[in-house]
């Protein structure tokens, strides 16, 4: 194994053993909760933004699928809760394959067409036609299998194991494959690399790990409205955080998370709304003038400061 | 000696315009081939449409006798078929990387030995290889696109033009390259040009003209037939 490979793996663990220790020494179960749930969905964008280029601005769709799969699976279904999670995965899954011809669109139509799917998810689940389903606008009750300390440390391992496959994907051909598709797509298919296959998979990879989130958080709060599950600012909260933190990096999003997530609890929790308009202005910023985020300021390396601009050789 | 590519009455174009006219031609194992053809015969459409990165309107394609025609570009580079055109590099991979990327479908270990071989042969690009390739030279570039396309020791390389913009010492290079991965590996070439100097390493040669082939042949033969002027120099 490579010396950094070997490095980051063991930040890795000891980021998911502090968050073991920590319900020890700080009470607060549900903000430890939330912020290992933002570091593996800013992953899940960081996966398919950091490495494919493409925005999902309504990533909480899959968040809300998995979650509802979940429950689902749970309360008609009666799978016990491991099934339960993989249902609510594959569920998700399978909603992405649904979406999967988004990824023709390219940038801002892409981002909002995906924002607009994302709405139309919730609309279907909300609707009081599929009340007996899915509880319509009522909500979901599945607190008889209210386990906050098991689900969080699901949680935690599901945040390892997707530390682990960043790290990998980050090293593989397969990961470089991803990121010069990001510059030219047609010159990596050159290469033999099946282009549309490797977007698809990142894409339902991205997809799985929402839907994941979304699943295990619905097994936290155990009971929840459509509305809450729906939220676009979940989505948006995990966007800014990996943007923040360092898109296409694998400590990145992590960074992002502890420090903006742990801000937003410090101040904002009273204020959500502010924060909502703070982090879309973020977004802008750090788009324009941190595309690598924080972590490019502390690294002297040949990408930390933007890549070479050039415009795409014409094939 | 068995072809490994066969074009059969091949016709191609962009929407509304037929540039292709049921063109054929065939390139044996380890022949290297030279489709010679001025400004706008429709060399590069040609090579595009043989590789599936334009669909052809009629025709078909063979690799090794398989129909290939509906085969997808990157389904034909994994059965052995290298894509050299001015496409060139990713400017924002390393040197590395892009070598890296050029053997993407070969095994892990089977890559390094590989990398090594190219590094060998260009020696400018080892010294640069963590470095970002839109920081070389226009030269190098393509010689790191080259290095790029050949690393996988394909069975046919098709090249778009190889020298154009490049200096006779670089196009020096790429002659002594290909002759060096016939022999080495027994690779066949189909190289589009317009410059005569490549006459000297090929085997055969095609004449391409206003989209139709006006000659197959060696060289020797070519010397005998008016098909290079009136290719050149519209004398018909
Ligand atoms: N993308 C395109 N769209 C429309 N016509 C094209 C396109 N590319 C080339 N052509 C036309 O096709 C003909 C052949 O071009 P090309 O294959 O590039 O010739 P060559 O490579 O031999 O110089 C030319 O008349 C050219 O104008
Ligand atoms: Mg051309």
């Amino acid at each position: 194994m490579r010396k950094q490979t070997t490095i980051d793996l063991s930040i890795s663990l000891v980021l998911v053993l502090a968050f073991v220790a920590l319900p020890h020494f700080y009470s607060n179960l549900t903000i430890l909760f939330m912020m290992a749930m933002y570091m593996v969905l800013s992953q899940g964008v960081n996966l398919l933004y950091g490495l494919t280029g493409y925005m999902p601005f309504g990533y909480v769709g899959f968040f809300g699928a998995g979650a509802y799969g979940f429950s689902i699976a749970l309360q008609h279904l009666h799978f016990p809760i491991v099934l339960a999670l993989i249902f609510g995965v594959l569920f998700t899954s399978l909603v992405g394959v649904i979406l999967s011809p988004l990824l023709r669109l390219s940038g801002a139509y892409f981002a909002i067409g995906n924002l607009a799917t994302s709405q139309v998810i919730y609309g279907i689940v909300a609707n009081s036609h599929l009340q007996g389903i899915t509880g319509g606008g009522d909500g979901v009750d599945i607190s008889q299998y209210f386990n906050q300390t098991a689900s969080y440390y699901v949680m935690l391992a599901v945040l390892l194991v997707v530390m682990v496959g960043i790290i990998w994907v980050k090293r593989s051909s397969f990961g470089l494959s991803l990121q010069a598709m990001r510059d030219d797509s047609v010159s990596v298919a050159m290469s033999g690399v099946n282009v549309v296959r490797n977007r698809m998979l990142v894409w339902l990879a991205s997809a799985a790990i929402a839907g994941l989130c979304g699943a295990i958080y619905a097994w936290f709060i155990s009971f929840f409205y459509p509305s809450s599950v729906f939220d676009v600012s979940i989505g948006i909260f995990a966007i800014v955080f990996m943007l923040f933190g360092g898109q296409g990096t694998i400590f990145g999003p992590v960074i992002g998370t502890i420090i903006l997530y742990g801000i937003y609890n410090v101040i904002g929790v009273s204020t959500p709304q502010y924060f909502q308009l703070a982090y879309g202005v973020l977004i802008v910023i750090l788009v324009m003038f941190l595309p690598n985020g924080v972590l490019s300021l502390f690294k002297r390396g040949r990408r930390a400061h933007g890549r070479v601009l050039e415009s795409r050789p014409n094939f | 000696m068995s072809e490994i590519l066969s074009i059969q009455s091949l016709s191609s174009g962009y929407e509304g315009m037929q540039v292709l006219n049921r063109v054929s031609l065939s390139v044996d194992q380890g022949v290297t081939a030279v489709l010679l053809g001025a400004n706008g015969a429709g060399k590069t459409t040609l090579l595009k449409s043989t590789l599936g990165i334009i669909s052809p309107m009629s025709g078909e394609v063979f690799i090794d006798g398989n129909n290939v025609t509906k085969d997808k570009p990157e389904a034909k580079i994994r059965k052995g078929i290298a894509y050299f055109s001015e496409f060139g590099v990713l400017p924002n991979l390393s040197i590395h990387e892009n070598l890296k990327l050029g053997g993407f479908f070969l095994h892990h270990s089977d890559l390094k030995d590989k990398v090594a071989y190219m590094y060998e042969k260009f020696p400018d690009l080892k010294e640069k290889r963590k470095e970002l390739a839109g920081s070389l030279s226009g030269g190098q570039r393509k010689m790191l696109g080259m290095a790029r396309a050949l690393i996988s020791q394909p069975k046919l390389v098709l090249m778009d033009e190889p020298s154009a913009g490049l200096s006779p010492l670089f196009v020096n290079q790429v002659i002594s390259l290909v002759k060096e991965f016939k022999k080495e590996f027994g690779s066949a070439f189909l190289i589009a040009e317009q410059n005569v100097k490549f006459l000297d390493i090929a085997d055969h040669v095609f004449v391409l003209d206003g989209g139709e082939i006006t000659f197959t042949g060696t060289v020797a033969e070519l010397q005998e037939s008016d098909a290079i002027s009136k290719a050149y120099f519209g004398v018909h």
